[in-house]
């Protein structure tokens, strides 16, 4: 895929600087050149360059700068062409046919992942966050923009003018109403403890409880068992275990592959479900490292149930935010209750609210 | 909000700040109207639509002040929109894309004097709708280059040769963007009103 890109970059530059003398000969050479190597790196590009009306109105401008431009070379009747004036025609259309397919591929290049990712890089990740914020609102819009001009559905004009009115009103109210709600940070309920007290038993109860009442639930558990040395991550939705590190003599091994199962794992449950849960967030996860390693939460994110080491809460809670709830492994049972029954409330809260949770929207 | 490699940025999950929060909701809102609206117009063939969609992009970016006064907001929103608009199902989307980000650059413009004030929001209307034209000439330009120029030069001379006055062509083309301009005005008006009511509603500072 990077090879074609480059591949097709150089040609690109290459087509460009042909194109510069202005000659038709050289533009047409230029066009040739590119759609030979469109068909051999990318192909689909080739199907966009169907559009009639474009290359209607470029030929219409190639004959009428023929009728108009130079003097007149030939005679075909009434008509006098020039021989000028058809050559510049020429160049346009063989410019036009460049500029147009090059145009599809590097429309198509701003909207590759990879591009995206080097804005983040690049310290535009505010612009990112934006982005993919505003890439997700796009479906909550449609309906509400169909809509719009249809409330305006009345024989009198003014009452009609009105309630268009009215409408724009109203849309742009639920426009500011979802930038507010991304101001919220994520809603985070935390069981915290030192290693091997019960942590991730717990986080796994409370999940499989609030399942069956309905709720949604997604996200990553590491199981406590450690089977022939090997840790395991296993996705709450579906049950899936995958195996993501190993135990040897030098220290724990990581294997890549399981944390980029974990972050499509968690990545898919932020759109889908309505609580996702982390598990073992610990050492690495205070350094940014492990699962916050690269994960991209949307805006706003679902309610947050994670399970955090007892000596790294101050780190992680300054790096995901604020605990809005939060147990001890060693709480009594009743404190226990109280938390559960506090999330639950607040899941109940995000359900019944529309989107944006105005609830919790904060003032300008 | 995303988590960040750098080990040293004390947040890796934040909130977003209500500039760019802004930004990606209004972004969001324009881009839909320009994939969902925008087609409909262009396919029912309304003459001028190309000045409607941006009157009503730029009514938008305007109401959008009113709500949530801060400069730069208009072109970051209109970034933002462009690379919504790349959602569009059509084929070569760069055109529009570079047509929606100037559009958002002249509302932010005419709004730097102030973005309350009712002319300014008139005259960015006025810009973001006469723009469509220029663009087109633009592009003319450069998919064609100069040919394309001297084509419409001698078009014009042609036209004034046939309404008989040495200036006839110049007039009618005056007269198209006067058009083009009180469809913008008209723009930039009502989004100034919305704004102003949704922030009166919204009980944001107006």
């Amino acid at each position: 895929m990077k090879r074609r890109r480059t591949f097709l970059g150089v040609v690109a530059v290459a087509c460009i600087v042909l194109q510069f003398k202005g000659d038709f000969k050289l533009s047409a050479l230029s066009a040739g050149l590119w759609l030979l190597a469109l068909a051999l790196a990318d192909r689909p590009q080739l199907r966009r360059l169907w559009i009639p009306r474009f290359w209607l109105i470029t030929l219409l401008m190639a004959l009428g700068s023929g009728l108009l431009l130079g003097k007149a070379d030939w005679e075909f009747g009434p008509v006098q062409l020039s021989k000028f004036g058809l050559e510049a025609g020429l160049l346009m259309v063989f410019r036009g046919l460049f500029l147009f397919a090059l145009m599809g591929w590097a429309s198509k290049l701003i909207v590759d992942k990879d591009v995206q990712r080097a804005i983040h890089k690049i310290g535009l990740a505010k612009f990112g966050n934006a982005l993919s914020a505003a890439f997700g609102f796009i479906p909550l819009l449609f309906e509400q923009v169909r809509i719009a001009p249809l409330a305006g559905r009345n024989k009198n004009i003014i009452p009609r003018m009105r309630m268009m009115y009215g409408a724009a009103v109203e849309l742009v109210k639920h426009a500011v109403l979802l930038a507010r709600s991304l101001e919220v940070p994520p809603f985070i309920a935390a069981v915290v403890g030192p290693p091997g007290s019960g942590k991730t038993t717990l986080v796994q109860n409370i999940a499989k409880q609030l399942c069956a009442e309905g709720f949604r639930m997604g996200g990553i558990i590491q199981p406590a068992i450690c089977k022939s040395n090997a840790y395991q991550l296993c996705d709450v939705a579906s049950g899936e275990l995958v195996s993501f590190a190993q135990r040897t003599k030098s220290g724990v091994v990581f294997e890549e592959e399981g944390w980029r199962w974990a972050r499509s794992r968690l990545n898919a449950s932020f759109a889908s479900v309505d609580c996702v849960v982390f598990d073992e967030l610990g050492r690495l996860e205070a350094k940014g490292e492990g699962h916050l390693q690269g994960l991209t939460l949307p805006s706003p994110s679902p309610p947050l149930l994670v399970s955090v080491r007892e000596d790294y809460t101050h780190e992680i809670s300054k790096r995901i935010g604020s605990f809005a709830l939060k147990v001890s492994t060693n709480a009594s049972p009743n404190e226990v209750s109280q938390f559960i029954e506090a999330l639950r409330k607040h899941l109940h809260a995000m359900r019944s609210n529309f989107s944006p949770p105005t609830s919790h929207t904060k003032g300008n | 909000m995303c988590a960040q490699d750098n080990p040293n940025n004390r947040q890796v999950v934040s909130s977003t700040p209500l500039f760019w929060s802004t930004a990606a909701a209004f972004g969001a809102l324009w881009g839909t109207v320009e994939i969902t609206l925008g087609s409909f117009i262009h396919t029912l063939r309304i003459p001028f639509s190309s000045a409607i969609l941006a009157s009503i992009g730029a009514a938008l970016l305007i109401a959008q002040r009113q709500v949530v006064p801060k400069r730069g907001l208009s072109i970051a929103t209109a970034l933002i929109a462009a690379l919504c608009k790349s959602l569009s199902p059509g084929g070569v989307i760069l055109g529009p894309m570079v047509g929606i980000t100037v559009e958002g650059l002249l509302v932010e413009l005419a709004l730097l004097a102030s973005s309350r004030f009712v002319v300014c929001a008139i005259l960015a209307g006025m810009l973001a709708a006469v723009w469509p034209v220029f663009h087109k000439l633009l592009s003319g330009f450069v998919f064609y280059g100069t040919t394309a120029v001297e084509l419409y030069v001698a078009m014009l001379q042609k036209a004034n040769a046939w309404l008989g006055h040495a200036d006839a062509g110049w007039w009618v083309v005056m007269a198209f963007i006067g058009i083009i301009a009180s469809i913008g005005a008209l723009g930039g008006l009502f989004g100034w009103c919305v704004g102003k009511d949704a922030a009166r509603s919204l009980g944001a500072t107006p």
